[in-house]
């Protein structure tokens, strides 16, 4: 299982979680999975495409994905995925 | 008197009492909301909010603001493109949802109508459980080449003939005025007569910077529209158009409402021009005609007449009966009693104010 952490102002639509895990071989699939133990988050970090919201950052362990919009970067299974929302606004 | 206003920074339920105005905390704090209303069919409140992060998301509180819950948002199912502009050129790229800018309630209870940017119309017939894309308007939006004023492709005002649901009239920034005849089934550009300064063509069949239409209860043929280019009057359900500019002391603004027993009655807050975008002459202004459009009078009692850059966003201007309310970009709140002869400041300091309407009794 990733370790998954979450920016604190995803609290308020998580029940205050910002840290948890989630299973999956890409990011894609980790989102899929985190989305079945946070229900609705997904919809905050992807499109209904599911490719990243412009103003959200994904980092697997330090690196920031590559793929925005499939997010097909791979995971281990000690990955450690940071989901945070990018500087906009200065 | 109640009012809910959107600000830029939240949703907030304001009412008078016996011992003045109160300004609840408000809802969403942080977040944007661009619009709510309440359905005067099961008195539920709605909220158009759009994050600057995480995307578009309605939601809906049947407790009178005690408790919202998220209602999934219409969303465009695969295969549906824009052409975006990028200073590189168009790129096609999927249409997704950027902002939800009105939702109307049309016909049984569940039933609601959003227009959203990029310039599409999204209809649910369960509480928004699914939403169905308006396919017949979509294909005209790209064959008629709709294109972003400052907030995208803003499907902003849809007003259903109180007669018969199956007719309505949408308005676009920057696309015009649409009509539809059998309920979304096919639609038709209703922009004759209205003018355009921003293409080489002055009067061309769609394309028009509407602002904002408004269409009262009582006289459903009878239109109002503020425009980017002057004030318009339709006494035909939209199939020509009068300009009524004249006598305003500037022809943009974004407002504009109308009386739902007078269909001559309608009041707009005019800006300084489109490259300047404050009160005209630095002095805050709402005109009001009782005469379909012939002459306008300017109601300034009350308002600020030095050093006030406020202009007054599509969606916050209300009118009932007598009563007049209108939010402002610098977050100030006013309202009049006795149609806009006398003004009131509500509030002051909110955030920019992005909607304003009256809720419930007066």
């Amino acid at each position: 299982m990733a370790k998954v952490v979450l920016t604190t102002n995803l609290r308020k639509y998580t029940g205050g979680v910002t840290e948890t895990q989630a299973q999956g071989a890409t990011v894609r699939e980790l989102l899929a999975d985190l989305d079945t133990r946070l229900p609705g988050l997904s919809a905050y970090v992807v499109n209904e495409f599911g490719s990243l919201r412009r103003h959200v950052n994904i980092f697997v362990d330090g690196d920031m994905v590559a793929d925005r919009a499939a997010l097909s970067d791979a995971l281990r299974p000690d990955s450690t995925v940071h989901i945070l929302q990018a500087l906009s606004g200065g | 008197m109640k009012l809910l206003v959107g600000s830029r920074k939240g949703l907030f339920q304001i009412e008078r009492r016996n011992d003045g105005w109160h300004v609840q905390d408000p809802h969403f704090i942080g977040v944007p909301c661009l619009n709510a209303l309440r359905d005067p069919r099961d008195g539920s409140l709605w909220a158009c909010t759009g994050h600057g992060h995480w995307g578009a998301k309605l939601y809906v509180s049947r407790n009178d603001g005690a408790d919202w819950t998220e209602v999934k948002c219409p969303a465009f199912p695969e295969g549906y493109e824009v052409a975006a502009v990028t200073e590189f050129g168009h790129r096609k790229e999927p249409a997704v949802v950027k902002n939800l800018y009105t939702l109307v309630p049309s016909g049984p209870d569940g039933h609601y109508l959003v227009g959203t940017d990029p310039g599409a119309l999204f209809a649910t017939t369960d509480a928004g459980e699914s939403w169905t894309v308006n396919d017949a308007l979509w294909t005209l939006r790209n064959e008629h080449n709709w294109f972003e004023g400052g907030g995208g492709v803003m499907l902003h005002s849809i007003d259903v003939d109180p007669r018969d649901p199956n007719r309505m009239h949408i308005a676009v920034s920057c696309g015009g005025v649409y009509e539809t005849r059998d309920g979304g089934k096919s639609w038709t550009p209703r922009n004759q007569g209205v003018v355009v300064d921003f293409l080489p063509e002055r009067y061309p069949a769609y394309g028009q910077d509407t602002h904002m239409l408004a269409r009262g209860s009582q006289s459903a043929d009878v239109l109002w529209q503020q425009n980017h280019c002057g004030n318009m009057r339709s006494t035909d359900s939209g199939l020509t158009w009068t300009d009524v500019t004249e006598g305003l002391p500037s022809p943009i603004g974004f407002a504009i409402t109308m009386d739902e027993a007078d269909d001559s009655v309608a009041w707009t807050v005019p800006m300084h021009s489109d490259e300047v975008r404050i009160a005209p002459d630095a002095a805050l202004v709402v005109c009001r005609s009782d005469d379909g459009g012939q002459s306008w009078q300017e109601l300034r009692k009350g308002l600020p007449q030095r050093h006030c850059y406020d202009i007054v966003f599509r969606h916050a201007l209300d009118s009932r009966n007598n009563s007049v309310v209108f939010g402002t970009t610098c977050g100030n709140l006013f309202a009049s009693e006795n149609r806009g002869e006398l003004w009131t400041g509500i509030a002051s300091h909110l955030p920019p104010i992005h909607s304003v309407k009256l809720d419930g009794a007066l």
